[in-house]
């Protein structure tokens, strides 16, 4: 057997001869196992030795291992325990690098001396420590220190302290994921006074990094350990490596929900075999804690951020905000806010001042809608509304408001001040109806003037020659008085021919008669006032049968007649300060009962048969009402109770409504004033 | 007292306003011409009687307005009565301030418009009586010899005969003769009365 022996030894020599550093160590192995054999004890203390050393040179901690293990049984066999128990112990050293944790366990039962031996050499190392050892108390110490830092400078100084610290690192980095990008978080360097972690970002170049490492970690997800990166080795080429004699090199994907997040890098360029496996699993540990350590700290400093650029945007002060609760309270507004109200912030909380408030009674509906809208899909689109400011007065405002979850009973608004707005508005409305006015004043005016003038001319001509008929009279000059007595008929005639030529060019333009349903056209005249309401703080509303029959007339006319009677009640009302502000506008079917010459209500009654012969429309004001003995003077041409009033409005609207064949009257009604007009059903205009 | 041969010259554009106007005057017993327009008036050769204008401010071609302004320009002093069918209170502040009469807005009644016309014409005659004898006093004055208007200027100017005789270089009987002659050539019949003859003579007397 020894000879089948010999003959393989002369094979393995020949390889160990040619390639030492694969073979020596395993030549060295068998070469002592024979001087064994054969009882060469001074020679199998050399060859074990030779085999120890150049497995380690070579990186091989598996043969390292047996040899280790074989030399301690060589020396039991030679009762010289020392030296076997030192064997022993490097042999369970390697096994533990190689990761051979059975064969540990296997050995310290066999020889529990091993065990009992480490335990008195204290905590401080790892590297002879056993795995019970490791699997405790450094990863409840490392993980504790992790885990209890939230901010992320901190916890990336504990990480690389406790990473430098235990795995026996010079050197190490941290890389983290930026969006697509990996970057040098952080430096930790040993030197004389400890451990100098430094947190300056960097980006990744072969200068700081082996790159090929990173990328081969980083996309194997697999932890790279070089136990000597000095020798032959996948990454050997490496500039990094080449130029820095790195020994030692670890690097470990930090991975968190199977993303990595990072790389934690590590190196010893004095020692080789410093990252023994025991080490490792720590680390791996230490990073995959780490990596969600990080991944949290990540979303606290992002949360952080959102919060003050959620901050700025409240602080910013450029629209009103309040958080508030649909208890009605508010519980945080901002400075622009509390302007737009003029409330103080401690108002909302000591004087219990809530949105509820604020808002004007009238105004309620709104918020309502609003809430229903925020229930229904947890925003409420801006609208436009007010609010009581503390003086009392009332501010214009658009409101938007959010629930911050929907089906929670908090939320934010934002409130924009529309002060400056509807001045605007209010003064280019003030502009536009005075435009308007003073172009109504004008045509009006002028077209008063030429009549005036074209019936003036002929007028003072008949004046003059009737006084000169009277004069010629005195002078008994008959002739003359006679002569100046046909002047005066003549220029009379002349006259009503200029009347009736006026007349003959306004009938030119005939009304354009149509079927109209009135309480569409109701519904359009008070859109159309709806502004002129608003600004006086009048409230309209419209009472209308909904079974009319049409009516025949001038769309045009009838809205210039119901306008006029509406706005008239908006001015009549307008110097009113005390109680209600409200007109109403009713539609109703009626029958005639008398002959309409004495336009009276009386002459109609209300009806719900078909055989009705008049719509009656009526517009009743909550006014001073009209002055009892001038009812009926109001009608004429040039009579007018208003400062900037022609007087023409009223006339008008009668001669529309008789055109149309109706009539239309006053009276009032205790609390205001009444206008009615009645229009017959049938066509019953005039011919 | 108003002459028999006074005139009252109308300017309208408007027939009918313009037969009756005629009408009305004729009817107290003025003598009326009848102008449609400005142009008209101005083409016109008039009598040199005691009259007056009355002028409608609106129409087409030169205004009531232009027209005064030409006549001022060319030292035509006749008194103006302004009627217009629009009471516009800016333009009667115009005519008033050139030198109008009047200013009636049509519809306008007739005894204003006959007492504005009387009125104008009793101050053209007054004017006009004013300027005759001016004229009378300016013939006169050419008729004195130098030396008289000498010693009239300084007799005027409150002069003693002696001191006159010494200012002249002449005796005190030489100047005595001389404002004699005078008296008689301006029919004064007293010194205050050659004083106010010499007030209408003017810058005329300063001069020699």
């Amino acid at each position: 057997m020894l000879a089948m022996v010999q003959e393989s030894l002369s094979w393995l020599r020949e390889w160990a001869e040619s390639n030492p550093g694969t073979f020596l160590d395993k030549y060295s192995l068998v070469m002592a196992e024979v001087a064994r054999i054969e009882g060469r004890h001074l020679d199998a203390i050399h060859l074990y030795e030779q085999a120890v050393r150049t497995a380690r040179e070579n990186g091989l901690v598996q043969n390292e291992a047996i040899a280790n293990e074989l030399a301690a049984k060589f020396y039991f066999s030679l009762h010289n325990e020392t030296s076997a128990y030192a064997y022993l112990r490097n042999a369970s050293y390697c096994y533990l690098r190689w990761g051979a944790i059975g064969k540990v366990r296997q050995l310290e039962r066999q020889h529990p001396q091993l065990k009992e031996q480490d335990k008195t050499r204290g905590p401080t190392s790892t590297i002879d420590a056993a795995v019970e050892h490791l699997d405790l108390g450094i990863l409840i110490k490392v993980s504790q220190a992790v885990s209890s830092e939230i901010v992320l400078e901190k916890l990336i100084d504990t990480l690389m302290r406790t990473a430098i610290e235990h795995a026996g690192a010079e050197r190490g980095l941290l890389i983290l994921r930026r969006g697509e990008q990996q970057q040098i978080q952080s430096e930790a360097t040993t030197s004389q006074g400890g451990i100098v972690v430094s947190l300056q970002e960097s980006s990744i170049s072969e200068e700081s990094i082996p790159e090929s490492i990173l990328l081969y970690a980083m996309r194997t997800r697999e932890n790279v350990v070089l136990s000597d990166a000095s020798v032959q080795h996948p990454f050997s080429a490496d500039p990094y490596i080449l130029r820095q004699h790195a020994r030692s090199v670890l690097c470990l994907p930090l991975i968190n929900q199977g993303q990595v997040t990072g790389l934690l890098y590590l190196e010893n360029n004095l020692a080789p075999n410093v990252f023994t496996s025991s080490r490792v699993a720590v680390l791996k540990m230490l990073a995959s804690q780490a990596a969600i350590s990080l991944e949290n700290t990540r979303l606290y400093s992002d949360l952080q951020e959102r919060e003050a650029k959620i901050r700025r945007l409240v602080d910013g002060n450029i629209i009103g905000i309040f958080i508030w609760n649909l208890k009605g309270e508010i519980i945080e507004a901002n400075e622009a806010f509390l302007q737009i109200v003029g409330y103080k912030r401690e108002d909302f909380v000591s004087r219990h001042i809530g949105w509820v408030d604020l808002t004007p009674p009238e105004l309620r509906e709104l918020d309502e809608r609003a809430i229903a809208e925020l229930k229904a899909t947890g925003i409420a689109q801006p609208f436009q509304k007010e609010y009581f400011r503390e003086d009392g007065t009332r501010v214009p405002v658009l409101v938007g408001c959010a629930l911050f979850k929907l089906g929670g009973n908090e939320g934010v608004a934002f409130v924009l001040d529309l002060r400056e707005q509807k001045r605007g508005e209010e003064e280019l409305r003030k502009a536009q109806t005075e435009l308007a006015h003073v172009a109504r004043i004008t045509t009006l005016g002028e077209l008063s003037a030429s009549i005036a003038h074209e019936i003036s001319q002929p007028l003072g001509a008949v004046g003059n020659h009737a006084s000169a008929c009277l004069r010629w009279l005195n002078a008994q000059n008959l002739e003359e008085a006679r002569r100046s007595a046909t002047l005066v008929v003549e220029k009379v005639h002349r006259a009503g021919e200029i009347i009736s030529r006026i007349r003959a060019l306004a009938a030119k333009t005939p009304p354009q008669t149509d079927w109209l349903d009135i309480n569409l056209t109701i519904g359009e005249v008070v859109a159309l006032a709806g502004s002129e309401l608003q600004r006086n703080h009048v409230s309209l509303r419209t009472v209308l049968a909904d079974d009319l029959p049409s009516v025949r007339g001038d769309r045009i006319q009838l809205k210039q007649v119901l306008l006029n009677l509406i706005i008239n009640a908006v001015e009549a009302m307008s110097r009113k300060t005390e109680g209600l502000r409200e007109i109403q506008v009713s539609s109703q079917k009626v029958t005639e009962i008398a002959s309409v010459s004495n336009e009276s209500a009386l002459h109609y009654e209300a009806t719900g048969q078909v055989d009705s012969t008049h719509v009656l429309i009526a517009v009743q004001d909550s006014g001073p009402g009209l002055d009892p003995g001038r009812v009926e003077q109001i009608f004429d041409a040039f009579c007018t109770t208003k400062p900037q009033g022609l007087g023409m409005g009223l006339a008008i609207s009668r001669s529309i409504v008789e055109a149309h064949g109706g009539c239309l009257w006053a009276s009032n009604t205790g609390q205001g004033a009444v206008f009615r007009f009645a229009l017959p059903v049938r066509d019953g205009r005039k011919q | 007292m108003i002459a028999t041969n006074a005139t009252v010259f109308v300017v309208d554009d408007d027939a009918a306003m313009r037969d009756s106007l005629r009408d009305l005057i004729r009817s107290v017993g003025l003598r009326v011409e009848l102008f449609d327009s400005a142009q008209d008036f101005l083409r016109s050769e008039r009598l040199d009687v005691p009259g007056c204008l009355v002028l409608d401010v609106r129409m087409p071609g030169q205004s009531g307005l232009d027209l005064q302004r030409r006549l001022n320009e060319a030292g035509v002093a006749i008194p103006i009565i302004f009627i217009t069918g629009h009471g516009d209170v800016l333009m009667g502040v115009h005519a008033m301030k050139a030198g109008a009469l009047e200013f009636l807005t049509k519809p306008f009644r007739d005894q204003d418009l006959l007492d504005a016309i009387q009125q104008a014409l009793d101050r053209d005659c007054a004017a006009r009586e004013g300027r005759a004898a001016t004229e009378a006093i300016h013939r006169r004055f050419a008729s004195l010899t130098s030396r008289e208007r000498e010693v009239m200027t300084r007799v005027v100017g409150g002069l003693l005969n002696k001191q006159i005789a010494a200012e002249l270089g002449t005796s005190e009987n030489t100047v005595k003769t001389h404002r004699h002659q005078v008296m008689e050539k301006m029919g004064a019949k007293s010194l205050p009365e050659l004083v106010r003859m010499a007030d209408r003579l003017g810058s005329l007397i300063t001069k020699s």
